[in-house]
This record gives structure tokens, sequence and C-alpha cells, in this order.
């Protein structure tokens, strides 16, 4: 059993949201016939813990009877996958299949880390827990698995123990051996070096010596998946095994295989990633071929748990709400908060995390996840959530979706700070973000009026200025270029770019810039009209908020600060309302372990250190700041 | 080797170039892509590396051992063709 919620907070998916309806209205945005899906966020038990998930149904009237459960593929792929599978979700129940999305544990949302025990077994759990909640809490008749890669392992292992009615295996992982050579080669690649024995860290995701000797006695080949039907989905780009169709096929499942392009752009980077809209309607046709043509109507929803209580760092319950923030525009997030809450916490500043990049809210290497967890177990209540058009504040606006730096964040940024004033009962609150989460939190420094923003803290920060059409390089050229710039400059003499006079004047009398497509934004801050990092830190100094920047050394934030206002920057960190830190050995996302380790002490220990009194025992950035 | 002789790695640098080209996700096309280009400067990431190895191993129907697996082998398409040469015999 999942450990029991405390009642008075068991909140339920009715009551989410100021106004509306209970789920989160939406259209599946499939390029044809999208038709109305409902979304609501649900928490469930699994093998003593409780996992997140997204449930999204079409027309109550007109539904199957069969429901579908995604199974999420691990590490990376996990997070740079989750936005292809929201919108397999949508076709899915746009075509009347009732869908169950999920973290499994230690992943996304859900309770657990990656170096927790018996991860095979507990996420094998995690699946059959899934189609159970469905069958139970849905009424489905029979439950499918969609599994992507990893994903796609665990649902055909699942499907020998327990007979499912359809599968689809979208890019299998044929052999667990070849998955966890891939894992080791891509920390090889990232130079990350590889200890015999030791866990293997992969593009910000650790798979234990355990989890690694499991996954290698994973072999589909050998396996009997018991089934009615299966779908094999390739991809284009490598060739595909055969032995798997050939497999299946003498094991009596009438098996169909289709080729599909779009794979590696789907798992690439969030930022990049794309959308393989004719895969997922490859996967939606088959699916309603498979169906007799009987529809019914299910039983009304009924109220979902929307709070669960997880562990803290430190094997502490904390717990976390899943938020609708806004229906309308659809702004979403999860609260994590300590157990019991207290006058201390209430009183205490709430943190709010933005979005990094277009990753969505579990952060980059579930880096916003742990940092959140960190801090409720420090007596903070902190807010991870999705801008809209990212992750899970899902946009019916094609523009708008997947826009690392939308329009229309600083309106999010308003409407989250008014909700947690409002409904949360928030005096003080900080804002935090890694990437463009940065750039977000620095603006808004600058640009609210707001005096319950009492601070801002910005974490590898690319630029201080974004317009429409500008592109972002990646942290190693840019960092190059600017170095270049600054060696220039010197050669020629050129003063550097903090010398315009007339900054206060322009900070009292300037109008925000007006942004495309957004008329509710008006009363709202938006991108700066000019790019004047010496201006903005001018006006950020009139608000006395505190910014505190932290920087990898490889990256170049720290270098267009310096070099575009260095004399404001010094005098700000003298005066003690900036101050700058370095975490030693990290990349921009902070993917190694060990760095992010690092930037998690010295935010929660600074935090803890100012707010609560607790000695902080040297952070990262009191150390820095005074060197 | 002679001055002349062709290396036996020279044979494979076209069809690692044209993977490299479509797998590694790179900001230049496969004309751009000199045989000793680093690869890690003209864009390709870690996650991208993956793709090529499985590509390159489908290809020359090779297994990469341990030991070529690091960012020295994939550094460019010549530290990559000579790694297929040796692993070809």
């Amino acid at each position: 059993m999942a450990r029991k919620l405390c009642d008075p907070m068991l909140v339920r998916v009715n009551e989410v949201g100021s106004e509306g309806s209970s789920m989160m209205d939406a259209h599946a945005s499939a390029p044809t016939a999208p038709a109305p899906v409902r979304r609501a966020p649900v928490y469930f038990g699994s093998r003593g813990a409780w996992l997140f998930g997204w449930v999204h149904r079409g027309d109550a009237a007109h539904t199957h009877r069969r429901g579908v459960v995604i199974c999420a593929p691990g590490g990376h792929e996990q997070l740079h996958a989750h936005r292809a599978l929201r919108h397999l979700a949508d076709a899915l129940a746009a075509a009347g299949f009732p869908v169950m999305r999920f973290d499994l544990h230690g992943t996304g949302d859900s309770d657990g880390a990656d170096d927790d025990p018996d991860r095979i077994a507990t996420w094998l759990a995690n699946l059959r827990s899934a189609a159970g909640w469905m069958r139970d809490s849905l009424g489905c008749a029979e439950v499918s698995v969609v599994g992507l890669r990893f994903g796609a392992a665990l649902a055909a292992r699942a499907a020998a123990d327990e007979p499912l009615a359809d599968l689809v295996l979208w890019a299998p992982v044929l052999k667990g051996r070849a998955y966890v050579r891939e894992m080791k080669f891509l920390s090889k690649a990232a130079g990350v070096p590889l200890e015999k024995g030791a866990a293997i860290e992969a593009a910000g995701f650790v798979l234990s010596e355990q989890t690694a000797q499991d996954l290698t006695d994973i072999d589909l080949i050998q396996l009997r998946p018991q089934c009615r039907r299966a779908l094999l989905v390739d991809r284009d780009d490598l060739p595909a095994d055969p032995q798997l169709l050939e497999h299946l096929r003498g094991l009596g499942i009438e098996v169909q295989r289709t080729v599909q392009s779009g794979f590696a752009n789907m798992v690439a980077e969030p930022h990049l990633g794309k959308v393989p809209h004719q895969a997922i309607a490859e996967i939606v046709s088959w699916f309603c071929r498979g169906e007799a043509g009987a529809r019914a109507e299910l039983p009304p929803e009924q109220a979902q748990p929307a709070a669960a209580l997880v562990a803290g760092p430190g094997r502490e319950l904390l717990r976390e709400r899943a938020l609708c923030i806004c229906p309308r525009p659809n702004l979403f997030g999860i609260l994590s908060e300590p157990v019991p809450d207290t006058t201390a916490t209430v009183e205490l500043p709430a943190i709010v995390l933005l979005n990094a990049g277009s990753a969505h809210h579990v952060g980059p290497n579930r880096l916003h996840v742990a940092l959140a967890r960190r801090l409720a177990a420090a007596g903070f209540r902190c807010l991870r959530m999705d801008l809209h058009g990212l992750g899970d504040s899902v946009t019916a606006s094609s523009e708008l979706e997947n826009e690392t730096y939308p329009p229309t964040a600083f309106r999010d940024v308003g409407l989250v700070m008014n909700f947690l004033k409002k409904e949360m009962g928030v005096g003080r609150m900080v804002l935090m973000g890694l990437c463009s989460g940065a750039y977000y939190a620095f603006q808004s420094a600058v640009q609210f009026d707001d005096p319950a923003l009492l601070e801002c803290v910005m974490i590898n920060p690319l630029t201080f200025f974004w317009r429409e059409g500008m592109v972002v390089e990646t942290p190693q050229t840019m960092k190059l270029k600017i170095r270049q710039q600054i060696q220039s400059a010197a050669l020629n003499g050129d003063p550097l770019s903090e010398n315009s006079d007339d900054r206060e004047h322009r900070c009292a009398t300037e109008q925000p810039q007006r942004v495309r497509g957004a008329s509710d934004t008006a009363a709202f801050p938006s991108h700066p009209a000019t790019d004047d990092l010496a201006g903005d830190l001018v006006c950020a100094a009139r608000t006395k908020r505190l910014l505190t920047f932290l920087f990898s050394r490889s990256d170049p934030g720290y270098d267009i600060l310096t070099f575009s206002a260095k004399r404001l920057v010094d005098e700000m960190c003298a005066t003690g309302q900036m101050r700058v830190g370095f975490i030693e050995g990290a990349d921009h996302n902070f993917t190694r372990r060990v760095p992010r380790e690092a930037l998690l002490d010295a935010i929660v220990a600074d935090l803890s250190g100012r707010y609560r009194g607790t000695a902080t025992g040297g952070s990262a950035i009191g150390e820095a700041n005074r060197g | 080797m002679p001055h002349g002789q062709e290396t036996p790695a020279k044979k494979y640098i076209a069809d690692v170039r044209l993977i490299v080209a479509r797998h590694g996700n790179l900001a230049v096309g496969a004309e751009s892509i000199g045989e000793h280009s680093d690869l890690y400067l003209l864009g390709l990431t870690s996650l991208a590396t993956v793709n090529v190895m499985l590509a390159l191993e489908n290809h020359f129907d090779i297994e990469f051992p341990d030991t070529k697996l690091g960012r020295a082998t994939f550094s460019s398409v010549g530290t990559l063709a000579e790694a297929v040469s040796e692993l070809k015999g």
C-alpha cells in the first residue's frame, strides 16, 4: 500500500483550479480532426509509493471500453519524449480510448530516485498498477500498452507475466545488454569516466550497478508476451532486427510492423524535439482497426487524488500537489511542501522554479524535482511549473507550443505569483531558473513591481535579453565568442558597452514592449524592448531585490554579465544586492551528479541560512562571493 | 606508409562521412565535413554520437569495443574511419 495521504490535504481533481471543469480542456493537436480531450493529473499507489500520471479522455459518451497505458522510456529519453507521448495520449483519447501516461517510480514527478533498489521489478509492478488503476477507476474492460524504447521492453516483459489486450512496441529495446552499452557510450561520449562496477551516469541520469545488471537480463526474443495483437513501430534511420517480428508471430500473435520516421527528432533535446505526428496517427489507426466498433458509456468520472506523499532526501515525508494554476491560459505546476506545514513554513518565502529551456517542469536531469524536494525538506514550499505551451501547460496554439522563450512567459509568471498569493496565502516569493528560466527570473526582477517578489536566482543564463527570432547558440560557442569580444575590446581600447547615461531615465519611463498574439499580456511585463543589461541592472537595483547568479565555469553567462556591466556588477556585489557563485565541474545543465549535488547544496544551504537561521557550512554562493 | 599510398582507412572515409552527416545532426552538410574536421566543434552532441555509433555498426557490421567508445574515436571522420578499418581488419 502506498503511504496514506493526510485526509485534510487530499486534494481532489474536482477541486483543482479555480474555475470551470475539473479537467483541463484541450484539443488533441494531431494535424487532422482534432476532438475535445480532457486531461486530469492523478496520483496512484504502487509498491508502497505514489506515482504521478495524467489521464486523457475524450467524449465520455463515446468511449471505448479498452484503455491504453503509455509506458515511457527511461532516463533522458523520458524527458525528451514527454511532449510526443502527451500528443500520443491526446490523439488516442480523441479517438475514444481512455489513456494513462505516467512516471515510473524514481522518474518524472513520481516518488523515488535513480539509485533506489530493484528498479526493474518495481517498474514492472508500476506498469501493472497503472493497468489495474485503469480497470478499477475508469472501468476499462481491457488494457493495452504502448511502450517506447525501454518502456516497450518493460511492456513486453509485463505482458509475459499477465495478459494484455494489445501491445505497441515503439523502437523497442530488444536486448537490455545493448541498451546498457548505449548508456555506457553516452556517458563516455560526454566525458564521464566509467569505472568497473560503478553506476553509469548517462545524460544526467544514473543507472546503478544493480539496475544495469538487471537490464542485461532482458531479451525480448526470449520472452513470451501474452496479447492478441502487437504493432511494431520501427525507426526508419536504422535497419530493424527482424527477429522480434518472427518471434511474436511464432507465438500466434497477430503482428503488424510499420517503419516510421521522426524517432531521432522525437528524442532530441526538448527544444529541438519534434512530434512524430505520422507515427502517432499510425498507432491510433491501428488501435481503431482493432475495435469492433462498440463503444460504451463508462462510469462517471470520479474524483481522483491530486496529492501524494513522497520521500524527501532524508526519507522524510513530503507532500506534493498537482495544481491547475490557471485554466485559461492553461498553467500547471506541482507544489512540494513539508509535512506537517507549520506557521514557519507559511511565513517562509515560496520558491518558484521556471522551465529550463523546453524541458518540462521536472527540469533537466530531473533537477527541479530534486531541488523542490530538498527545499520542502528544509521547510520551504516550492512550485515547479510549466509556462504556457511547455510541458503540461498545454496550449491549443501550435505557434506557442514548445517555444523556449515564449512571448507570454511574463504573463504566466505574473499569474503564478497572483495564484500563490490569493490561493496559497504566500506573502513572499523567490523566482529561480536555469538557462531560459534564469532569463525569466532576471527580467522579472527587473520589471515586476510586486513587492512580494523578494529575490531571484539565476543559474547559467545564456542571455539577459530576448527578441523574437533571436538564436541562442550553444554555451561552448558563446563562451568562445564572448572571450574573443573581450580580447578585441581590450586590444582596441574600446569602451565596454556600459556607457549609457540615461538608464535611470529609461528605467522610470520606458513602457513594456507589446508582444504578438497576447492581448491578455498587456497587464504584465514582456520581453525587454532594448538590449541593455546595464540599464536592466539599474532597474533591478532600484527594486532592492537580491540577485543571485550561479554559473558553471564552462558557461558564458558570467562573461556576458561582466563584459556588459562590470562596474555595476561590482557595485551591486559590494552592497550585497548581488551575489555571484560558481559550481565547479558543472556543464550547462548540470548533467553530472557531483556538481548537480553541489548546486542543490548551495541553494538549499543559502536559503536555509538566510531565512531559517540554519548554519550553512559555507555554501558555494558565499564562498564564491567572498572570492 | 610510402608517400602517395592510400591508407586502409581511406576507403571508408566517404561512407563514414555520409553516416556522420545523416545521424550526427550537425550544423553543416556532408560536403562541409572535412576528414579532420572536429565533429564536436561542428555540433556533434553526445546524444547524436550514439546514433552515429549505431549507424556505423549496422552499416559496416562491426561492434565498437569499449576501448573505442570514447570522444577520441568520434572526434573526426578520419578517426572514425581508422577505427572502422581496424575493426574490419
